[in-house]
Order: C-alpha cells, then sequence, then structure tokens
C-alpha cells in the first residue's frame, strides 16, 4: 500500500503551511491530536463491546440453548459497530496495519478451526494444505513432514501456532471472524437469503452436535480471550503517551497529515470497494461478503465506510451516544479550499446514502450474499452504487491531497518502498 | 480527474514562493507534449497490442471448436498451441487496465489471477458436476463469475484435461469451447471499442466529447500502466510464490500451461516499449525536462531486468525449488523495486499524480 511518489523539496515545503488569513482554521498539530483522541475512543468502545461478547459468550457455554446462542451473536454484531469505525486507522499507521491481521483476518478458510459441508465447501486448495485441518476435531496436525501437538486448545496455540500456519494468510485462527464461525456456522444458502445456523447444542457437552464439544468450547474462549488482549493493546496504543501517538508525533505535520489521507482512500479504494465489494460482485460467490457466516455485511460496510467520515469530520459518536470530536481535516481543507472540503463532504455523505441503502436491502432479507448473486441485475446494482461512491470519495480525497501539496510524500504503512520484507506475504 | 499542482490558494504566500520556485526548475510538460505522447501511445503501442489479442483469441476459439468435432491428440495440441498465443498478447496488454478494458468487468473477466481462495477450481468444479447445459452460451458467461469465463479457466481445461474426457462432445469440452468464444467476443469488443471512440476520446481531450479534461489527464492513465503493474509483477508474480520462507511454485501464473516465467518477460518487454519505444515517449518526455541521467538509469534497469530474467531456468513451478532459481528472482525483485521507485520518483518531474490504486490495502 502507498501513495506512489517519493519525498521531495515540494513536500517539505509544505510542511508548515498555517493558513494564516483566515480565523478559526485548526492547525495539522490540532487536527492530529483530535484523530488520535478519535482512534483512543474508537478502540475503546471497540473493547468494551468485545469484553460484552465475552459475557454473552461464557452464558452460552454455561447454558447453551438457543437464546444464549442468539445473545452472544447480537453482542457480535454490537462488537462490530466501533471496531469496523476504527479500520480508517489501519492503513497509514503501521503499529495498526501490524496488528490488525490478528482481529480481523479476512478472508479464511474455515476448514481449518471446525467442520464444514464438504459439498460447498471442497476437501482441498491449491494454495493452502491446512483447507481441511479442523484442528476442533484434531488433536495433532500434519505441516509438511512436521506434527503440530493441539492438545491444548489456549490462547497462545492459537496466535502463536495456529494464525496463518504454514505461511498461509487464509489460515485465521483468531480474530472477530473466527469467532463469528464459532457463533454462526458455515452460511450454506449459497445466494439465497439466510445465514449461518449452526446449533447451541454444538456447545453441548450432555448432548453434543457437530463432535468434540470440549475442544469447540475451548476454542470459543481462547479466541474470545485473545480479542479482548490485542484490543487492550491497541487501545493503550493510543492513550496519552502511547506508541502510536508517539509514532504519529514523529512524523512532520504534513507527513501525518497525508498519513490521515492515506488511510481514508485506502480503505475507500483498495480495501472496501475492491477487495470487499467489487471482488465478490465479479465472482457471485456467497463465501466473498466481509461477514459471510452472519450475513452482517451490509452494516460492517457501512460502519468502515463511517469511520472515514468520522476521520475527516473529527467527530465519532461512541455506543455510549456521547461524542468525541474536535478541530478536524475537513475545516483545515476548508479553510484553503472550500470547494474541495464542500466536494469531499458530498462524497462522503452519497457513500453513506449508498451503504444505507445496502442496508435497508438487507432489512427485507436481501443481504449482500443475495444482492451480489449471479443473475440478479437489481441487486447487483445496489452493490454496484457503494463501489461507485466508494471511487469518488477516493478522487475527492486525491484531489484534496493534490492541494494540499501532499503527493510528493511517500508513506509508510505496508510500502514495500520501505519494508522489503513485509511484502512477502 | 484535475491533478494539477499549481498554487492553490493565494493566502499560503510563503509555500506558493517555494512552489513556484521549484516548477521552474521542473517545467512541467505541455499539453501539447501530452498530446503527442498519447497519439504516440495509442497507435505505436496500445493498438497493435489488441488487434493481436484479437487475432489470436479468435484463432483459438476456432480451434477448440475444431477440439470438440475431432477430440485428438493433435487438435488438443492446436488449440493449447493457440491458448500459449493468445496468452502472449494478453500478457503484453495485461498493464493497459482504462478504457474498453474497464468496461463490464473486462479485464477481470480475461483473468482473474491471483485466485487466493482457489475459487476457480471450486467455481469449475461445480459447473464439471452440473454440466448444465443453459451454461454453454456466451450470453450465460456474461453474468456467470469471473472465475469460470476467462483465461485460468481455459488453461485448467486446456492442459489438465485428456483427449479421452474431451471426446464425445462432453460438456467439458463444450465449455471449453463457450469460455475461448466468450474470450474472442471481449477481446474483439474491446478492439473495436478503442478504434469507434475511444482512441478518438484520447486525441480529443479537454473537448466536450471526451472522458478527459485535458490531454494531462489522459496521461495519466497511461503513466499508471507504465508504473502500477510493476509493483503488481514483483509482489504477485515473483514474492507470492517465493513464499516466505518456503518456496510455493503453484502461486506462479500460468503454472499449468508452464509459461510463468514467460509472462514476466512479455510484460516488462511491453512496458518498456510503453516507455520508451514509440515515436514519442515518456523517456524522450523526460530527456526534454532535462532528466537525462535518471532516463539513463531507468533503460539500464530495463536491460538489468532483461538480462536477469533471461538467466532463470523454466518452468518456475518446478525450477522455483532450487536455491540459485531462488536468489535469481530475489534479485530480479530488487531490480524491479528500484525501477518503481526511479519511474515514481520522475513523475513529479512530469506533474503527474498517479493517485490510489486497486492494490492499496492489499
Amino acid at each position: 500500500m502507498q501513495f506512489k511518489t517519493l519525498l521531495t523539496s515540494v513536500a517539505l515545503a509544505g510542511t508548515l503551511h498555517y493558513p494564516v488569513a483566515l480565523i478559526a482554521a485548526p492547525t495539522p498539530a490540532e487536527i492530529i491530536s483530535t484523530y488520535a483522541d478519535i482512534a483512543h475512543a474508537t478502540y475503546e468502545d471497540s473493547l468494551k463491546s468485545a469484553k460484552e461478547l465475552q459475557l454473552s459468550t461464557n452464558n452460552l457455554l454455561s447454558n447453551p440453548n438457543q437464546s444464549s446462542l442468539d445473545k452472544a451473536r447480537s453482542a457480535w454484531i454490537a462488537a462490530r459497530v466501533p471496531y469496523q469505525q476504527s479500520e480508517a486507522y489501519r492503513f497509514g499507521n503501521t503499529i495498526v496495519d501490524d496488528w490488525e491481521g490478528r482481529v480481523n483476518s479476512w478472508p479464511l478458510d474455515e476448514g481449518l478451526i471446525d467442520y464444514v459441508d464438504s459439498s460447498l465447501y471442497g476437501s482441498e486448495s491449491d494454495e493452502n494444505t491446512q483447507y481441511r485441518a479442523n484442528v476442533i476435531a484434531n488433536a495433532t496436525l500434519r505441516i509438511g513432514g512436521a506434527q503440530v501437538d493441539a492438545s491444548n486448545i489456549t490462547p497462545e496455540l492459537l496466535s502463536d501456532t495456529l494464525h496463518e500456519i504454514d505461511g498461509i494468510e487464509a489460515n485465521v485462527a483468531t480474530g472477530y471472524h473466527a469467532i463469528e464461525f464459532l457463533l454462526w456456522g458455515q452460511d450454506l444458502n449459497g445466494t439465497s437469503p439466510g445465514a449461518g445456523n449452526r446449533p447451541a447444542t454444538d456447545y453441548n457437552l450432555e448432548n453434543c452436535t457437530g463432535g468434540h464439544c470440549d475442544r469447540r468450547r475451548a476454542y470459543l474462549q481462547a479466541t474470545t480471550q485473545l480479542l479482548i488482549t490485542d484490543l487492550q493493546e491497541m487501545v493503550d496504543n493510543w492513550k496519552e503517551g502511547g506508541e502510536a501517538r508517539r509514532q504519529l508525533s514523529e512524523k512532520s505535520e504534513s507527513h501525518a497529515i497525508a498519513s490521515i489521507l492515506t488511510g481514508m482512500g485506502s480503505l475507500a479504494y483498495g480495501e472496501l470497494a475492491g477487495e470487499r465489494t467489487k471482488l465478490g460482485l465479479m465472482l457471485h460467490d456467497p463465501e466473498e461478503e466481509h461477514d459471510c457466516f452472519s450475513d452482517n455485511t451490509h452494516w460492517s460496510h457501512y460502519y468502515d465506510a463511517k469511520g472515514i467520515s468520522n476521520v475527516y469530520q473529527g467527530s465519532y459518536t461512541r455506543i455510549d451516544g456521547s461524542t468525541v470530536s474536535g478541530p478536524s481535516l475537513s475545516a483545515y481543507v476548508a479553510a484553503q479550499a472550500a470547494v474541495a472540503n464542500q466536494n469531499m463532504l458530498n462524497k462522503l455523505q452519497a457513500t453513506e446514502n449508498a451503504a444505507q441503502v445496502m442496508v435497508d436491502h438487507a432489512a427485507q432479507g436481501k443481504t449482500f450474499d443475495v444482492l451480489i448473486g449471479e443473475g440478479n441485475t437489481s441487486g447487483n446494482q445496489v452493490v454496484q452504487d457503494f463501489v461507485d461512491a466508494l471511487t469518488e470519495e477516493t478522487r475527492a480525497i486525491e484531489n484534496i491531497i493534490a492541494l494540499l501539496q501532499l503527493d510528493g510524500i511517500q508513506l509508510e504503512g505496508s510500502d514495500s518502498l520501505d519494508n522489503p520484507a513485509q511484502v512477502l506475504e | 480527474m484535475n491533478s494539477a499542482t499549481k498554487p492553490l490558494w493565494p493566502i499560503l504566500l510563503g509555500a506558493s514562493l517555494l512552489l513556484t520556485a521549484v516548477s521552474v526548475v521542473h517545467a512541467a510538460p505541455s499539453e501539447q507534449q501530452w498530446q503527442s505522447l498519447n497519439q504516440s501511445l495509442v497507435e505505436e503501442h496500445i493498438l497493435p497490442r489488441y488487434r493481436a489479442l484479437q487475432h489470436s483469441s479468435a484463432e483459438l476459439a476456432a480451434s477448440t471448436t475444431a477440439l470438440c468435432h475431432q477430440p485428438e491428440s493433435v487438435q488438443l495440441e492446436n488449440a493449447q498451441e493457440d491458448f500459449q498465443q493468445t496468452m502472449d498478447a494478453w500478457q503484453e496488454v495485461q498493464h493497459i487496465q482504462f478504457g474498453p478494458i474497464e468496461t463490464l468487468m473486462r479485464n477481470f473477466s480475461m483473468q482473474f489471477w491471483p485466485d487466493k481462495k482457489n475459487l476457480i477450481g471450486k467455481q469449475l468444479n461445480l459447473l464439471l458436476q452440473q454440466q448444465n447445459p443453459d451454461t454453454l452460451n456466451v450470453e450465460y458467461l456474461y453474468r456467470a463469475s469471473i472465475g469460470v469465463k476467462g483465461l485460468p479457466a481455459l488453461e485448467r481445461l486446456l492442459f489438465t484435461s485428456s483427449v479421452h474426457q474431451l471426446a464425445n462432445n462432453s460438456y467439458r469440452c463444450q465449455l471449453s469451447q463457450t469460455i475461448a468464444a466468450y474470450i474472442a467476443i471481449n477481446s474483439q469488443a474491446t478492439l473495436d471499442e478503442w478504434n469507434n471512440g475511444y482512441s478518438d476520446s484520447l486525441s480529443s481531450a479537454g473537448s466536450q466529447n471526451s472522458y478527459y479534461d485535458s490531454h494531462q489527464e489522459a496521461a495519466v492513465d497511461m503513466m499508471k500502466s507504465l508504473i502500477e503493474p510493476i509493483e503488481a509483477i514483483r509482489d504477485q508474480k515473483i514474492l507470492r510464490p517465493l513464499g516466505g520462507g518456503q518456496v510455493r511454485p503453484k502461486r506462479s501464473e500460468s503454472w499449468r500451461s508452464q509459461r510463468s516465467l514467460r509472462n514476466i518477460q512479455l510484460n516488462i518487454a511491453s512496458i518498456r516499449h510503453l516507455y520508451s519505444g514509440t515515436t514519442n515517449s515518456v523517456d524522450s518526455l523526460l530527456r526534454k525536462q532535462g532528466r537525462g541521467p535518471q532516463a539513463d538509469n531507468i533503460n539500464a534497469l530495463f536491460n538489468r531486468i532483461e538480462q536477469q530474467l533471461k538467466t532463470v531456468q523454466t518452468p518456475l513451478v518446478t525450477s522455483l525449488y532450487q536455491p540459485e532459481t531462488v536468489d535469481q528472482l530475489r534479485q530480479i525483485s530488487d531490480a524491479l523495486q528500484q525501477l518503481d521507485r526511479g519511474l515514481s520518483a520522475e513523475m513529479l518531474t512530469l506533474n503527474i499524480q498517479l493517485g490510489f490504486n486497486s492494490r492499496d490495502g492489499d
């Protein structure tokens, strides 16, 4: 990921361009401070809602029935609300991008974790030897010629051994989507309505379905605990004096603002519009949706887009309804180029509207996997409209980068130019 | 997209003065210069390549049809040979990711790759199991997944099927024939749209009838085609198969038809042609901007990469297991990175803002 081009005198010249003639235009330092405050609040909310999720999964394990399972699923969906809004911080902050794979890795070959339906999932993959390893059913795994002892399912086993095992990124053992699979199971409805339908008895020791309920329970506990540990780490990074703030402060002000805009553009275009939306539309494959087990993709996309808007407008509405806000990038751009700012605000609104249309369709049973179905012309168009809105939004971000003379800045993140070793996977 | 980087907010006097000073040093090319460059690239680089793709894919459609009529090894070999020709033509124009090839997702329909989740295998197997006759027409393929209608799907069918499996007008053979026909139609439509509209739109940039507000804006698409593929080649065609500590030969592009290295060679040769092979070229433009030493460096990197590629043993799907091949590919990867940097740096000289690309976020 990078915004192409190299550091130049042009960029350096732009380092300290405070708009002198206008009142109340925020300084870069103020914008960066707001940016970090919103990050902290968003990750804090993510952590808080993950702890709620843990309470409900513990309750599921104590009383494995449909009601406790439904409550755990609702808690997972609620936990996605703040987390997805944090994704605008991923690109542009190395400390987030390097960590993100532990909590939101996608797509996954879920056969690594638990039982799957052969007719739908298939039995093997060119890419992944652990495609059907099923660690819940198997206390020993074979990787190449070696054996891996998986007899005790612990957070350490998942994070240190199983996650991305054999160097394959689809071997996702931890994070939101692993938990999602454990709560819903595979969505066997193809591009017809309906999500995964794992029975609560998959967690029942007396009346176990799916086999190995003891190990499935241990897996759910371990991966939920890991999510909390990982989120706590990111909350700490964004505290006053935290590592993420320190890294941000080490950048020049224009570099920091370029990082903010890169995070917005890379998420909007390559990741959200491309990888998570357009690809599914072109493949018409029900597994090519971000929350494929729960069919919650519409909300995940909605809040992803909202996170970009939060960062630009310097305002985040917390899960308790209160607001964290401060001097914004929007005001900074407005002071220098009012038209570009208004254009950006319009595009953000257009994206939100397009996401809302997907949410409305989902409320009528036409979830993302239904909309992308082969031959569903009107559904395909709804998804295409979201892609188009994000593409236009990206053009508006590019325009701002050009206007602020930030296009000469080489951005880190996962930039292959800075760190070739990072590109290997 | 207007990416002019002239001083745009007069209140910033200090910054404006500095920027003006910089822009005197790198006087950006004129609209006239961009127009001439674009015209050369369309006539001498892009159109010949789409003509070649149209021609070879029509041959492939014919030989695949002949194969189903007469399923014998010589017909299968002919179809395979025509597949190789078509893939040659595609690899030479794969870097052009704007214009008619973008319409109706044609680029992804021609080739969905890399396929990290084995979706091509999964979706193709489903079709082969179901053998639904309704899927044996190009109208079906128009709305079908990109996984089952492009060159990678056809490669699987032509290079992993026995003559026996293709006999008796089997579903497998008819599906191959349908996919080949679809590829030919896509290639023809792309060429037709370049000839009947898109070329004119480029040459009339700035007018009401054009997709482009200026010749410079049109040149941004050309420059993206020059630079963005270099990183994609490095990441997807070289570093992914090299893996992290353990090689992954089957992540190579076109490994089933044993042409992974050839693809890279054709890509580089074609990108080099885009850089310096036409009457008006990026190379000559840079020299006019006083960037001769930088242009020399870029040419030297192209030379080095082409020489290095010649020394690699083929096919990659087996030679990747040799440490020597791994070393060579790492060197090529490093040189590609330098080439990417060198070209990216010159885009500032030329006042070109490349913007975000679809692989950001990977």
